[in-house]
């Protein structure tokens, strides 16, 4: 008797064992893997450090210095603290003013068009799709005439955008064949599109890959201990738990949230690539957590996605290194870095209280002096070039867009509603990139704008 | 992802396991295995699920991270692992072609494919998958799945030679679309 080769194999599982998989783990490790996935896209759109004043309104004093050993007072944060309700509303012409907007009615039932960035000469990064199997195509369109021009198909699908420049767009690629690390840049003079794959770095497991003003590519690779998704960090007792939560409860607490603070955090060795010659890669000899690259200084946590005690500031000139705890409690894991305005911005979790979830952006000066911390349930938040930090409240009271100019003091609010759909990428400094919900919240319109100051 | 999403994404996952733990079973021959790829290929649509929801497609984005797991995880192994030779491997088995058809000899023979060749195989006639949609969850082109397909089922039959199995691989050639 011949059997179809389909019958056959699904003949062989057809007595599956039982399966006793945890929904629960797999939602658990899916939120900590969106966190430091935020934090790294957020921390992505740093580059170039101004000169700042001090932050000292607008915020109230709590107590706590740096240099005082804080672990007795838990987790509260050490200086100046703002909650989502300090914010003013941003009002247009005033605060801001607004360039282009795109909407999007119906995201829920098919995929649509997007800016997805600014570059630094002031064109939008416009992309359609994907469609289905359909790859994504990109343009570049003209703020003020609204004419796009359609880029030629890369060679492979793009991932996370490293340089929107004048004279190049660069991305990450897929990984190559083998595993190597790879990068599509688009010459935007020759209108050619080249792929450069590194043999020497794995394509993944990486943290924060960054385009330094150097020009090279640094990227945090997974050590080999920590390379599986299974050895997430998570709190101790968190893991025991987690034989508890089933299915329809995969949150194992009454706010939806898992309180997964405190957890030992990870590491990774950082090294970096040359974007004109695959065989120059550098181990630069030093294990990481969150990075940044900026035009004369690298700057690095102990640990990420878990609590940190040090930050470390290297002079790229002189070769000197600081570090000075940034005192950010040993509830916080620490989620993402950003440099900008002579100041450094971390963002963290610090676990669950009465009031929601515990979320922090903590500024800091290159010294570890407190400047302020933005602290609410439900935020993320990031720093662009020129010292804008742009905050996503999604929590239910606070929903929003929110920014705080380290330059100004300003802490405005754009939006009184946060989308569900993740949207926009880099903007150079002064651009503000945010959406807003339609279509009861079916769709979005994304609106970009210039920060007045 | 706000609770509704997340209570969405638990409702799909819940719903769509089964069927990705076949897949990943067929593509790696361990359960426990099957059970890893798809906790991680999950954990991925779970971080990609606000934007896919738009797509419509969270099935064949779900057997595609789950594919991608496998490979993976080989991929890291294999760097550690010395390299051996397919034919070699299939002589050391003098005795394959003839053995009862079964569900475990079928899963031998599976297991001797090269991992993609492998995947062709489960995506096309497990999953029931089109060479278009097929090379879209393996991140290649249309071409390729056919040459692999192709491959895999010429190996397939050499290893099942004047079986009955054999057989019906050169029915499933003979009308197969690749």
């Amino acid at each position: 008797m011949v059997k179809e080769l389909q019958e056959l194999l699904r003949a062989n599982v057809a007595e599956a064992p039982p399966d006793d998989a945890d929904l629960a783990t797999v939602v658990r490790q899916g939120r900590a893997r969106v966190r430091r996935r935020r934090a790294g896209v957020a921390a992505g759109a740093a580059g170039l450090a101004v000169a700042v004043v001090a932050v000292t309104t607008l915020a109230t004093q709590l107590p706590g210095r740096p240099g005082e050993d804080v672990s007795a007072a838990g987790s509260a944060p050490v200086g100046p603290v703002l909650r989502l309700d300090d914010a003013v509303t941003a009002e247009p012409d005033v605060d801001y003013r607004l360039l282009a907007t795109h909407t999007n009615v119906d995201l829920d039932h098919e995929n649509g068009q997007y800016f997805d960035g600014v570059t630094t000469d002031g064109k939008i990064l416009y992309t359609d799709g994907p469609h289905g199997i359909d790859p994504a195509r990109m343009a570049l369109m003209d703020l003020l005439t609204g004419e796009k021009d359609w880029l030629p198909a890369p060679p492979a699908q793009p991932s996370q955008q490293l340089a929107l420049g004048a004279d190049r767009l660069v991305f990450l690629g897929q990984p190559r064949g083998d595993g190597a690390l790879t990068a599509l840049v688009f010459d935007r003079g020759s209108r050619e599109w080249s792929r450069i794959a590194w043999a020497g770095l794995p394509g993944d497991e990486l943290r924060g890959a960054q385009l330094a003003p150097d020009g090279r590519l640094y990227v945090g690779v997974s050590t080999a201990q920590e390379t599986s998704p299974r050895t997430e960090s998570l709190a101790p007792a968190e893991q025991g738990d987690s034989s508890d939560d089933g299915p329809g409860n995969p949150d194992g607490n009454p706010d939806g949230d898992v309180d997964d603070s405190g957890a030992v955090g990870e590491q990774f060795e950082l090294w970096s690539a040359s974007l004109t010659d695959p065989a120059d890669v550098v181990d630069e000899g030093i294990r990481v957590g969150d990075f940044r690259v900026t035009e004369d200084s690298l700057v690095w946590t102990d640990v990420t996605n878990g609590v940190n005690h040090a930050v470390h500031v290297r002079d790229l000139g002189s070769g000197s290194e600081t570090s000075f705890d940034p005192h950010s409690g040993d509830r916080c894991n620490q989620l993402g870095l950003g440099v900008a305005a002579g100041r450094v911005v971390l963002t963290q979790y610090c676990g669950d209280t009465d009031q929601g979830r515990d979320d922090r952006v903590q500024v800091v000066t290159m010294y570890g002096d407190p400047v302020v911390t933005v602290q609410d349930d439900g935020l993320d938040g990031g720093v662009d070039a020129g010292g804008l930090i742009q905050i996503d409240g999604y929590g239910a009271e606070h929903g929003g867009t929110y920014i705080y100019d380290l330059d100004s003091e300003r802490f405005l609010r754009l939006s009184s509603a946060s989308s569900k759909f993740a949207m926009g990428g880099q903007v150079p400094a002064g651009y503000l990139l945010w959406q807003e919900p339609v279509n009861d919240g079916h769709g979005a319109v994304q609106k970009l704008a210039r920060l007045l100051r | 992802m706000n609770r509704r999403d997340e209570d969405a994404f638990t409702e799909f996952a819940a719903a769509a396991r089964p069927q990705l733990r076949g897949t990943a079973y067929l593509l790696c021959g361990d359960w426990h295995q099957a059970s890893d790829h798809v906790q991680e290929g999950l954990i991925r649509v779970y971080v990609a699920w606000p934007r896919l929801r738009r797509q419509g497609s969270e099935l064949n984005y779900a057997r595609r991270c789950v594919v991608s797991a496998f490979l993976d995880s080989r991929r890291k192994r294999s760097s550690r692992e010395l390299p051996t030779d397919d034919h070699e491997r299939r002589d050391a088995h003098p005795d394959l072609a003839d053995e009862v058809v079964t569900r475990e000899s079928l899963m031998r023979a599976l297991a001797r494919l090269p991992e993609r060749q492998r995947a062709c195989v489960v995506l096309r006639y497990f999953d029931d998958l089109s060479v278009a949609e097929t090379a879209a969850a393996l991140g290649c082109s249309e071409g390729n799945v056919k040459s692999q397909t192709s491959r895999a089922i010429d190996s397939l039959r050499s290893m099942f030679a004047g079986t009955s199995l054999g057989e019906l691989l050169t029915i499933s050639g003979r009308t197969g679309s690749w």
